[in-house]
C-alpha cells in the first residue's frame, strides 16, 4: 500500500481537528483580550476616582508576566502610562519614571492629556521623555496621491529635542531619497511628493522608510524602519521610435562610378544615334542622313561629358540630402510628439504607497 | 521656297512664346486662347512647336531621288495616368528637290501616339499616322501603324537621352503595294524642366517594297527635329 492514499484518508481528520482547535482557541483569545480591556478600563475608572492603590493593583496585574490574559501592545502602553501616573500621584517619582519610560519605549507617540493628568504626573512624564530618546514612526497606511497637488505624509516623533532625518531607501540598493526631517521634538509630520533627488518620480518598488534621530541632550541616536511598496498608476508609455537605419535613408552622395556612368550614358545615346542608320537604315540609301545622326550624337556626348564632370565636382545628391533631412526631421518630430504624450501621461501619474512587511524583492 | 521656310521658322520661334501663358496671361491672350483653362488641368499637358529638317530619299532601280526641306509642326502630349501618355502631332512643309530627277513635294502628316511607361527607363511607344506627299504629278497617302520600345536614360540634370526602334506592322500606301519591310528609329536628347521642354531628335524611317518589273523601290525618311514646348497644368 502506498503512502499517498493513507495521507489522503488522514487529511479530513487533521482538517477537522484544526477547525475544532480554531473554534475553541479563538473565543478564548477574544475572551482574554476582553478581560484585559475590562480590567484596564476598571483601573482607569479607579484612577479617575482617586482610588489609586486599587488602580495600581489592577494595572500591575495587567503588566505582570503571570497575567492570565493576553495583553496587546497598546493595552500594555496604556497600563504603563497609568502606572506611571498613579505612582507619580503617590510620590514614587522614580518608579513612575520607570513605567513612563516603559510606555515611551513601546510607543514614543504616548503623551499625557492635560485635561486628564495633573501637573505632577506630566512633570514626571516630561522627565521620563528627557531621559529617554526614542524615535517613532506612525504605521503607514495605503495612500494614493496625485503628486501634482498632494503629498504623502509620514508622522514621526522624538521623545525629546533632537535631529531627525527621514529617508526612503530602495531595497534594491539604489540611491536613497532624503525625505525630510530637521530639528525639534515631539510629533512632526514630514511630507513627500514622491519625487526622487533628480526631480523625477521615485521609481516604483519596495522601499524602507528609515527615521534616524539624534538626541540633543544625550547625543544618543535611535532609528525606526518601516517598509512600503511604491507604485505608479498611469497609462502605459509609448516607446520612442528608433533612429533611422542606413537603409531607411537615401544615399547622399553619388557612387564613385557615377561620373563614368554618366559619360557612358551620354555615349550610349550617341552610339544609338550613330547606329540607328545601320539598324534601321537601308545601305542602298546611305543608311540615313549622317549629319542628322552626328548632331544628336554630338549633343548626347556633350551632355554625357558635362554630366560626368558635374558628377566629379558635385558628388552630393542635393535632393537626397534634402529628403534625408526631411525624414530625419519627421522622425525627430514624431519622437518629440511621443515624448510630449509620455510627458503628459507622466504628469498624470498617481503614486500609491502600500505598507509592506519586511524586505522583499 | 526660301521665303516660305523663313516664315515658317519665324512662326515656329514665336509659337512657344504664344503658348507661354504666364507673361501673356496679363494681356488676356491666354484667356482668349483658352489656355488659362489648360493651366488648371489636373494632369499636365505639354504643347510644343517643332521644326524638322526632313530628307526624303526614294530609290527606284538605280535612280535615287532626294528631297530635303524644313517641316514645322506643333504637338501636344497629355499624361493620362502616371504611366500612360498620349501625343498628337501635326506637321507639314515642302521638301525641295536636291537634284534631278527629284521633284519638289509637299508633305503633311498627322500622328497620334501612346507611350506606356512601365519602368522609368523604358517605354513602349505605339502610334498611328497618316502622311501625304503631294507633287505636281499626283498625291500619295501613307497610313502607318508603328510599335516599339524606347529606352530612356538621364544624362545630366534635366537632360535625358532616348533611343527608340520600332516596327511598322501595318503600312498602307495609296496607289501602290505596301512595303515588305517597314522600320523606324529615333535618338533624341531632351531637356525638361517644370515648365519648359526642348529636344533635339534624329529619326529615320525605312520602307522596302517588293521588286516589281525588275526594279525595286526603296524609301527612306530622315529627320532632325528641334522642338521647344511648354508644360501646362499642374
Amino acid at each position: 500500500m502506498s503512502l499517498a492514499p493513507r495521507r489522503a484518508r488522514g487529511a479530513p481528520l487533521v482538517a477537522l481537528a484544526l477547525a475544532l482547535l480554531a473554534a475553541v482557541a479563538a473565543p478564548a483569545r477574544l475572551r482574554a483580550q476582553a478581560g484585559t480591556a475590562e480590567t484596564l478600563d476598571e483601573a482607569v475608572v479607579l484612577y479617575q476616582d482617586l482610588q489609586v492603590e486599587r488602580a495600581l493593583a489592577l494595572l500591575r496585574q495587567i503588566v505582570s508576566p503571570s497575567s492570565p490574559f493576553e495583553v496587546s501592545r497598546a493595552q500594555r502602553v496604556r497600563a504603563y502610562t497609568y502606572l506611571g501616573a498613579s505612582l507619580a500621584i503617590l510620590g514614587q517619582r522614580d518608579s513612575a519614571l520607570v513605567y513612563f519610560r516603559a510606555a515611551l519605549e513601546r510607543d514614543p507617540f504616548v503623551d499625557l492629556d492635560p485635561t486628564v493628568f495633573t501637573i505632577t504626573e506630566r512633570d514626571a512624564f516630561a522627565e521620563a521623555r528627557r531621559g529617554l530618546f526614542v524615535v517613532g514612526l506612525r504605521p503607514l497606511q495605503g495612500v494614493r496621491i496625485d503628486p501634482a497637488r498632494e503629498a504623502f505624509t509620514f508622522t514621526t516623533v522624538t521623545t525629546h529635542e533632537g535631529t531627525l532625518a527621514l529617508t526612503a531607501r530602495p531595497v534594491d540598493g539604489s540611491a536613497a531619497i532624503p525625505i525630510g526631517g530637521g530639528e525639534g521634538e515631539g510629533v512632526r509630520e514630514v511630507r513627500w511628493s514622491g519625487l526622487s533627488t533628480d526631480g523625477r518620480f521615485a521609481p516604483p518598488g519596495r522601499y524602507s522608510l528609515v527615521a534616524v534621530g539624534t538626541s540633543h541632550l544625550s547625543g544618543r541616536s535611535d532609528s525606526v524602519v518601516a517598509f512600503f511598496d511604491l507604485a505608479h498608476e498611469r497609462a502605459a508609455l509609448e516607446d520612442a521610435l528608433p533612429p533611422l537605419r542606413a537603409d531607411e535613408l537615401l544615399p547622399d552622395r553619388h557612387r564613385r562610378s557615377a561620373p563614368a556612368r554618366a559619360l557612358a550614358r551620354g555615349l550610349g545615346v550617341a552610339a544609338g544615334a550613330l547606329l540607328l542608320g545601320r539598324v534601321v537604315g537601308n545601305p542602298s540609301l546611305g543608311e540615313g542622313q549622317r549629319r542628322f545622326a552626328y548632331s544628336v550624337a554630338a549633343a548626347a556626348t556633350i551632355a554625357g561629358i558635362a554630366a560626368s564632370l558635374h558628377r566629379q565636382r558635385n558628388p552630393e545628391i542635393p535632393e537626397n540630402i534634402a529628403e534625408n533631412r526631411r525624414r530625419l526631421e519627421a522622425r525627430a518630430r514624431e519622437n518629440a510628439e511621443i515624448a510630449a504624450r509620455n510627458a503628459a501621461r507622466i504628469a498624470e501619474t498617481k503614486l500609491v504607497i502600500v505598507p509592506a512587511a519586511g524586505v522583499g524583492q | 521656297m526660301r521665303r516660305a521656310a523663313a516664315l515658317l521658322l519665324a512662326a515656329l520661334a514665336a509659337a512657344p512664346a504664344a503658348l507661354a501663358p504666364a507673361p501673356l496671361a496679363a494681356q488676356g491672350w491666354a484667356a482668349r486662347l483658352g489656355l488659362d483653362r489648360l493651366e488648371r488641368l489636373r494632369r499636365p499637358v505639354v504643347v510644343w512647336g517643332e521644326l524638322a529638317v526632313v530628307e526624303h530619299r526614294v530609290a527606284l532601280g538605280d535612280e535615287v531621288e532626294q528631297a530635303t526641306g524644313p517641316v514645322p509642326g506643333i504637338a501636344a502630349q497629355a499624361s493620362l495616368t502616371s504611366w500612360l501618355d498620349l501625343r498628337a502631332a501635326v506637321r507639314g512643309g515642302t521638301l525641295g528637290a536636291d537634284g534631278a530627277p527629284a521633284e519638289e513635294r509637299r508633305m503633311g502628316e498627322l500622328a497620334l501616339a501612346a507611350e506606356a511607361i512601365p519602368l522609368s527607363w523604358i517605354a513602349v511607344v505605339g502610334g498611328v499616322s497618316t502622311r501625304v506627299y503631294r507633287t505636281d504629278f499626283g498625291r500619295q497617302r501613307w497610313t502607318r501603324l508603328t510599335i516599339g520600345p524606347e529606352v530612356r536614360t538621364p544624362l545630366h540634370g534635366r537632360f535625358a537621352g532616348r533611343v527608340r526602334v520600332a516596327a511598322a506592322p501595318y503600312v498602307a500606301v495609296s496607289d501602290t503595294r505596301a512595303p515588305t519591310r517597314a522600320l523606324e528609329g529615333a535618338a533624341a536628347v531632351t531637356y525638361e524642366s517644370a515648365r519648359l521642354r526642348a529636344s533635339l531628335a534624329y529619326s529615320l524611317e525605312r520602307y522596302d517594297f517588293e521588286p516589281a518589273q525588275g526594279s525595286r523601290r526603296l524609301e527612306q525618311v530622315s529627320g532632325l527635329t528641334a522642338s521647344l514646348g511648354w508644360r501646362l497644368g499642374r
